[in-house]
């Protein structure tokens, strides 16, 4: 058995001349739970859509539970429970018609855990799916993504759309069902406080590369926020930073190796403090505060170090 | 203020005017096949100007009646700060010129090619004697029966399916409640002794209404279209609370159920029940069509018989009965195969099956086959049986003819899949079956020069039926009509 649920290397796709994967690299261990987090159109449901076998990528390899999904895509869609972002499905057929027209697609299909998927969702068996509210659609979705028993799990911004209260038992519905049992995984999203509590890897996907891949913990410690006076601005010129905000008196870098730059700081004797940034910040500071920090170079903007 | 109307009208003249191109097309072609025939030059224009016109002033008007639901646009042009009386006039007018429009260029058309034929005389086109007294001259035929039929049966099918969820549903709705309709009053026409004055009234004030013999009846039948015109803004423009299109979720206590059946033991059976499923309700409406279209000619027969003292006998009622299960056998035919791909090819369904460990070639040809065997059986059938009851009065040529029926209707079935895979659009997928198959038909049953080789003709209708039928396979299976979509 692969160590490795997903491995991607080196994968590029492009639509038309334009370039939505460029070298795509990173690997999801088995029985973790990946979060992919992107802007729109960042390229998650193209990769996605090349873990599944639905495209064919133009360059590099990948392997899903040790198979190649251009080779062998229904082999991996049978070992894989998929949910798609904002799932539709056949809306004249009703909940109970639906499980048993999908439940021969699969070769380990549990009709006892469908059933009990279903009870446990409150889903009504006999309601047609057009007569469904968004959160019972997603359940639906789950149900038929989970009741093949799946090595993989791969859902893509499931919660769109839900409600605060129904994305926590979104949440609540996923640990309980997969996490429990020890099932890999991956979860693309752009709701990035809908992935913090479940995640234990994340990864920034932007303009079709890895900005940062590392687990929610180390990420947490790592990328920090440090204040400095802003007369000390010309001292920390040389620090590597994601994003830089400078105010009257204060500027706010935010860093991957806050402890190191703490050091280097406390070295110099400049004075300090740090904040703590949840994965939100953390991801605004890797997608948005990079690029915008590129543009003031670009234009010299004072404001920035 | 009239930004408005310029922004709306150009929305929806953007979505007719490739309509009105391939209306053009089709007409062109059929006539041009059909007519290629020595001799047969003006006979084409009957089935163009009659057939064309209805089908694709049905079509359109399908598309102009649930196109934004069944795109769910609908949402999105509610919440304009726009009144939807605007939209749906602007759809009338759109619509209107798309469908009528074709048989100017066309009668352009004819009158081009008959300057370069010095064996063409315009004044010597064989009408056919139902036409109205006013209709006595080739372009009087082409310039106002042409617009008149597909006018009237565009404001028709609009006024009845507004609002419907998609083309199938419209055209489910609207082509059975007209041909209910037309049975009904063609029932009463029948009883023409006792009572003409109310059987024409009624002739007048429904779809094609014009055609009747009654004192006003086209001075009625223009007042009745205004009225529709007006009834279907009325419709569109009503919120969609009120109407028919029911997605909204409802209570769970009322529906819930806790038995959940075995599943379906193998890959094909699943696919062979959905496929029943979609394909069905479209079957059992033509198979009911047929019979009750049936039963008018029959009931007619009989009362002409008691009138004129001559005898129908079972044979009489056969041959009436294997025109009408052919003649709607070719219509569920093009309706089915649109239904086949159809619902799998939108956007969210698609990425929904895809991702199932299924082959989309099982996926493609357990439907295809499927829906195919249902219309065979469910009009085959009949016809079979029509056929036997009427041995005595067919002749050889019906027989042939009943085979080329079949081999453009399979021609018609196979395009309306590669169209509706390609263009994912329902309305142009009809008209391109409809023409196509009308087209072939025309060719193969034309004048032959060899009677030996009366098969020929049809080998290579069903031949290209094949080669459509592959093709859309491949534009199914490769996803052509979708293949760039990603985020």
């Amino acid at each position: 058995m692969a160590h490795n649920a997903i491995e991607i290397q080196a994968v590029s796709k492009s639509f038309r001349g334009q370039k939505v994967l460029d070298g795509l690299s990173f690997d999801v261990e088995r029985g973790k739970t990946f979060a992919l987090l992107g802007r729109n159109a960042a390229g998650k449901t193209t990769t996605i859509r090349l873990l599944l076998g639905l495209l064919g990528r133009d360059d590099g390899a990948i392997r899903v539970l040790g198979l190649d999904p251009a080779v062998s895509p229904l082999e991996v869609r049978d070992r894989v429970g998929y949910l798609a972002e904002d799932q539709t499905m056949y809306g004249w057929m009703r909940v109970a018609e639906i499980i048993r027209f999908v439940a021969p697609f699969y070769s380990t299909w549990d009709h006892d855990l469908a059933l009990k998927l279903v009870r446990q969702f409150e889903l009504p068996l006999n309601a047609k799916i057009r007569h469904l509210s968004k959160g019972q659609n997603v359940r639906l979705g789950l149900a038929l993504a989970f009741a093949h028993r799946p090595e993989l799990v791969v859902l893509d911004d499931p919660a769109l759309g839900l409600d605060p209260i129904m994305r926590r038992q979104f949440n609540r519905d996923l640990v309980e069902h997969l996490q429990s049992e020890g099932a890999t995984i991956f979860y693309s999203s752009h709701l990035l406080d809908e992935v913090e509590p479940v995640a234990d890897v994340v990864a920034i996907l932007d303009e079709g590369q890895i900005r940062c891949l590392a687990d929610t913990d180390t990420l947490r410690s790592n990328v920090k926020q440090i204040v400095i006076p802003a007369a000390a601005a010309n001292l920390v010129s040389g620090i590597d930073h994601l994003d830089a905000q400078s105010g009257r008196d204060e500027l706010a870098m935010t860093v991957e190796n806050a402890t190191a730059v703490c050091d280097y700081l406390a070295a110099e004797g400049i004075t300090f403090r740090v904040n703590d940034l949840n994965l939100d910040e953390i991801f605004a500071a890797y997608v948005d505060g990079r690029k915008i920090e590129t543009l003031n170079q670009f234009t010299n903007s004072p404001q920035l170090v | 203020m009239y930004a408005v109307w310029r922004a709306l009208l150009w929305k929806e003249w953007r979505e007719h005017h490739g309509k009105l191109i391939a209306i053009v097309v089709i007409l062109a072609a059929t006539w041009f096949f059909a007519a290629s025939h020595q001799g047969a030059w003006f006979d084409a224009l009957i089935p163009c100007v009659f057939i064309i016109a209805g089908a694709t002033g049905n079509f359109v008007g399908l598309g102009v009646a649930s196109g934004e639901n069944s795109r769910n646009t609908r949402t999105f042009i509610e919440v304009q700060p726009q009144p939807l009386w605007k939209l749906a006039t602007a759809k009338v007018l759109a619509g209107g010129l798309a469908v009528v429009l074709p048989g100017l260029v066309f009668a352009l058309f004819i009158w081009l090619f008959t300057l370069f034929s010095d064996r063409l005389s315009l004044v010597s086109i064989p009408l056919p004697h139902t036409l109205p007294g006013w209709a006595d001259s080739w372009w009087q035929f082409v310039l106002v029966i042409y617009p008149a039929i597909t006018l009237s049966l565009f404001l028709w099918t609009a006024a009845i399916a507004a609002n419907a969820r998609d083309e199938i549903r419209a055209a489910m709705y609207s082509i059975g409640l007209m041909v209910v309709w037309w049975i009904a009053v063609g029932l009463m026409m029948a009883t023409h002794q006792t009572a003409p004055p109310l059987a024409e009234f009624l002739w007048s004030v429904g779809p094609l209404g014009f055609f009747s013999e009654g004192s006003y009846a086209i001075q009625l039948s223009l007042l009745i279209h205004v009225f529709v015109t007006l009834m279907y803004i009325w419709r569109f423009a009503r919120s969609t609370e009120n109407t028919s299109n029911d997605y909204s979720p409802r209570p769970i206590a009322i529906l819930r159920r806790a038995w959940l059946a075995p599943p379906f033991k193998r890959r094909w059976q699943a696919l062979l029940w959905k496929t029943l499923r979609e394909a069905a309700p479209l079957v059992i409406c033509g198979v009911v069509g047929a019979a009750l279209l049936s039963l008018f000619f029959i009931v007619v027969q009989r009362m002409n018989d008691s009138v004129d003292g001559t005898t129908t006998n079972i044979n009489d009622f056969a041959y009436g009965l294997l025109f009408c299960t052919s003649l709607f056998a070719f219509f569920v035919a093009i309706m089915c195969g649109i239904a086949v791909v159809w619902s799998d090819i939108q956007p969210g369904i698609n990425s929904f099956w895809r991702s199932r460990p299924c082959s989309p070639d099982a996926w493609f040809w357990i439907k295809y086959v499927g829906s195919l065997l249902l219309i065979v059986f469910a009009f085959g059938l009949p016809i079979l049986a029509s056929a036997y009851l009427g041995a005595d009065r067919l002749l050889i040529r019906d027989g042939q003819s009943l085979v080329h029926a079949a081999a453009s209707a399979l021609l018609g079935f196979a395009i309306a899949v590669l169209a509706t895979s390609v263009l994912r659009n329902a309305v142009y997928a009809s008209i391109l079956a409809i023409g196509g198959a009308m087209a072939a038909f025309s060719t193969i049953t034309g004048p032959q020069q060899d009677d030996s080789i009366w098969w020929f003709p049809t080998v290579v209708v069903t031949v290209s039926a094949v080669v459509a039928s592959v093709a859309s396979w491949l534009a199914f299976r490769f996803d052509w009509s979708l293949a760039d979509a990603h985020d």
